[in-house]
């Protein structure tokens, strides 16, 4: 298996790999510790418990090794297991699984329609700034009860949280920095909404979970620093993915402004090819063998996503567009019990994106000498993104 | 008795399910979702709902 450690899943040039297992291994070892290239091992890894995820760790080799944002870390719903990871999942699940998105379309079409006002579409717009990056932090202030003029700095702050995953350690003091602002950030909201009156939104519904004891003062402010540390960037990276990939397919996209119903699998499609968390990083919690290889307690498992996504052995000319696949599950969200908590809501938002242009815009195209997206070690961004939306 | 559907073309076998009705879904050693019963005593609707809407992929249902 060794014979092919030169493949580093986090090197800018990771992506030229087609997907699927690399000379056939699926799971391959360098520096950086094990790779899992194919779809059948990564689905297999991710739902196994002897792997938990790495954040907690990569946050103490960033230096960040005791305090509020380490005890927030240890202490929070992706690095739990059993009873305790189930007390703090449900909660949040009843507030974003596809079933009650269900009830919250009027709201994330209203927000939709609300940001596309204020654009000028006489001229090429910022797709990203002006439209993809507002949305998801609206829908968390929704969510949580939060004033929409809360909004910009919740973006702001998920995507300074939640650059750990980066790797680059020069911002260690951005990250604690954007912790401490978080948490007084979410103190001010719970005493606000203690002081007005507990509403019937999610963060409400955590405070009476926590008056009633079913969680603890610590739970509930975890419950609600998880919320906002995941609730924006990757999803607006992620919206603008989908219609950088769906515009520029113009086959497909006259095939979804003349059948909207055709959205949902445009957006899972897209989100198989181009998934903005391409690589998902854990660690061994025991000795385990896998592929008759023993990945030792301890070390790093990556697991890459985006060449799951794209394995041949899974999904047929896996690296083309296809709007009729069936049974499409790729893992962009993961998979196991600690997959995506909010892939429904996320699904929904870009679903509603995609709806507003195919209805009112369904000429859009991309501007493509003003775009550029940026993939790094299978994590896909967007550098810039220019819509002509009536050209 | 409450009829119990699961949409196995959605189900990613996330377990969330499975540790909440243990009796009624089962992940199984190939790690898919098993489905050990299809239908639940009317006094567990507040169970079943709980799973229904916690599962994150929207899989479960009444049927």
């Amino acid at each position: 298996m060794n014979e092919i450690a030169t493949f580093d899943p986090f090197s800018p040039d990771a992506g030229t790999h087609q997907g699927g297992a690399l000379d056939g291994h699926a799971l391959v070892q360098g520096d950086y510790g094990t790779a899992v290239l194919g779809y059948d091992l990564a689905s297999k890894v991710l739902r196994d418990k002897r792997f938990q995820n790495s954040a907690l760790r990569l946050m103490e080799e960033f230096g960040i090794t005791s305090g509020p944002v380490h005890d927030f870390r240890a202490r929070s719903i992706i690095m739990l297991e059993g009873d305790r990871h189930l007390r703090l999942r449900l909660p949040l699940a009843r507030f974003m699984s596809p079933v009650t998105v269900k009830n919250t379309r009027d709201v994330l079409r209203r927000i939709v329609e609300s940001i596309n006002a204020d654009l000028d579409d006489s001229a090429p717009v910022d797709f990203y700034r002006g439209v993809a990056q507002r949305i998801p932090s609206l829908v968390y202030c929704h969510l949580a009860g939060a004033p929409a003029s809360d909004a910009p700095q919740v973006q702001s702050l998920s995507e300074r949280t939640l650059s750990l995953l980066t790797r680059d350690r020069s911002l260690t003091p951005v990250i604690v920095e954007a912790y401490d602002e978080l948490f007084a950030y979410l103190a001010g909201l719970i005493a606000r909404k203690r002081a007005e009156g507990l509403g019937d939104d999610m963060l409400s519904y955590l405070i009476s979970l926590g008056d009633e004891g079913k969680l603890t003062e610590q739970e509930v402010l975890a419950e609600a620093t998880s919320m906002l540390e995941a609730s924006s960037v990757n999803t607006a990276h992620q919206a603008g993915l989908v219609v950088w990939t769906l515009l520029r397919d113009r086959e497909a996209w006259q095939r979804i402004v003349a059948d909207p119903e055709l959205i949902p699998a445009a957006v899972v499609e897209s989100l198989r090819l181009f998934p903005r968390t391409g690589v998902v990083s854990k660690i061994a919690v025991e000795d385990v063998e896998l592929e008759g290889t023993v990945i030792p307690k301890g070390s790093d498992v990556h697991v890459a996503v985006w060449s799951a996504n794209r394995d041949p052995e899974k999904f047929e000319h896996s690296e083309e567009f296809d709007l009729d696949r069936e049974r499409n599950q790729p893992l962009t969200f993961s998979t196991g019990s600690h997959n995506c908590l909010g892939q429904g809501l996320a699904k929904a938002e870009i679903e509603e994106v995609v709806r507003h242009l195919a209805e009112h815009y369904p000429g859009a195209r991309v501007v493509e000498d003003a775009t550029r997206i940026d993939q790094a070690g299978g994590r896909w961004l967007i550098g810039k993104l220019t819509v002509d939306l009536k050209p | 008795m409450i009829k119990v559907k699961v949409d196995f073309d959605r189900c990613d076998a996330n377990g969330t399910c499975a540790a909440l009705m243990p009796d009624v879904f089962r992940i199984g050693d190939d790690g898919l979702l098993e489905q050990l019963r299809t239908e639940v005593d009317p006094g567990r609707e507040a169970e079943l709902e709980e799973v229904i809407v916690c599962c994150p992929v929207g899989a479960i249902a009444r049927g």
